[in-house]
């Protein structure tokens, strides 16, 4: 597996883990800003909420796909390090509610009133996974 | 009708316009970060601390073996002055 992502990356790892990773956190900033126009908290003249919350769900999609590649790429090539503990929690628990929250989107509808809460959950699960990572290279 | 069709256009340009609006927070992302990183990266910067440590040591071991150098010649010069 190191081999594979090492020949995949031509050895920068780290670095492509990087610009995903921060791709992945940015793009969860945007989520947040599109459910808020899908809930009708924020009025925009230019975005209606049925489309702000469809484009939330399409790149939402992708950043499951990005954020899978990432993980693959980080137990991979880094696996479960003692000095990297808080990084590894974090990102067990970003998965896990992650799942959870495409669960209840995809099958559990009954529990849709929480879908707010597990949003914003997943949003600083993924930057306090990305500055525990952060911290760690810089 | 008509207006239903204008409204399903107004929506279908919205989600693209939303979807362009990501693709360009990624492009900005990736630009953001590689110029951070630079061109040669973490791999590069430890390549680059492992050189200047290698040239750390092999100054340390040329001064230690001038400074071996030094002393093997004052013994010598104090041998030679006893005989």
């Amino acid at each position: 597996m190191e081999e594979f992502l090492l020949n995949l990356t031509r050895g920068n790892v780290s670095e492509v883990k990087i610009v995903l990773a921060t791709v992945v956190a940015l793009l969860a900033v945007y989520q947040v800003g599109l459910m808020a126009v899908g809930y009708g908290k924020v009025r925009l003249p230019f975005l209606k909420p049925r489309p702000a919350s469809k484009a939330h769900r399409a790149i939402g999609d992708s950043i499951v796909a990005v954020t899978l590649v990432v993980a693959i790429m980080c137990i991979g090539y880094f696996g479960f390090e003692d000095d990297a503990a808080i990084h590894v929690l974090l990102a067990c628990a970003l998965i896990a509610v992650l799942g959870f929250k495409i669960l209840v989107v995809r099958r559990l509808h009954r529990l849709g009133h929480f879908l707010p809460a597990l949003g914003i959950t997943v949003f600083m699960l993924f930057w306090a996974t990305w500055l525990s990572a952060v911290k760690r290279l810089f | 009708m008509k207006e239903d069709g204008a409204k399903e256009g107004g929506t279908g340009l919205q989600l693209i316009g939303s979807l362009a609006a990501a693709a360009l927070i990624v492009i900005l992302a990736v630009w953001a970060v590689t110029a951070k990183l630079g061109p040669n990266g973490i791999a590069g910067r430890e390549a680059a601390e492992e050189r200047a440590e290698q040239s750390e040591e092999a100054r340390e071991e040329e001064a230690e073996e001038a400074e071996e150098a030094r002393e093997e010649s004052g013994r010598n010069r104090r041998r030679r002055g006893r005989n």
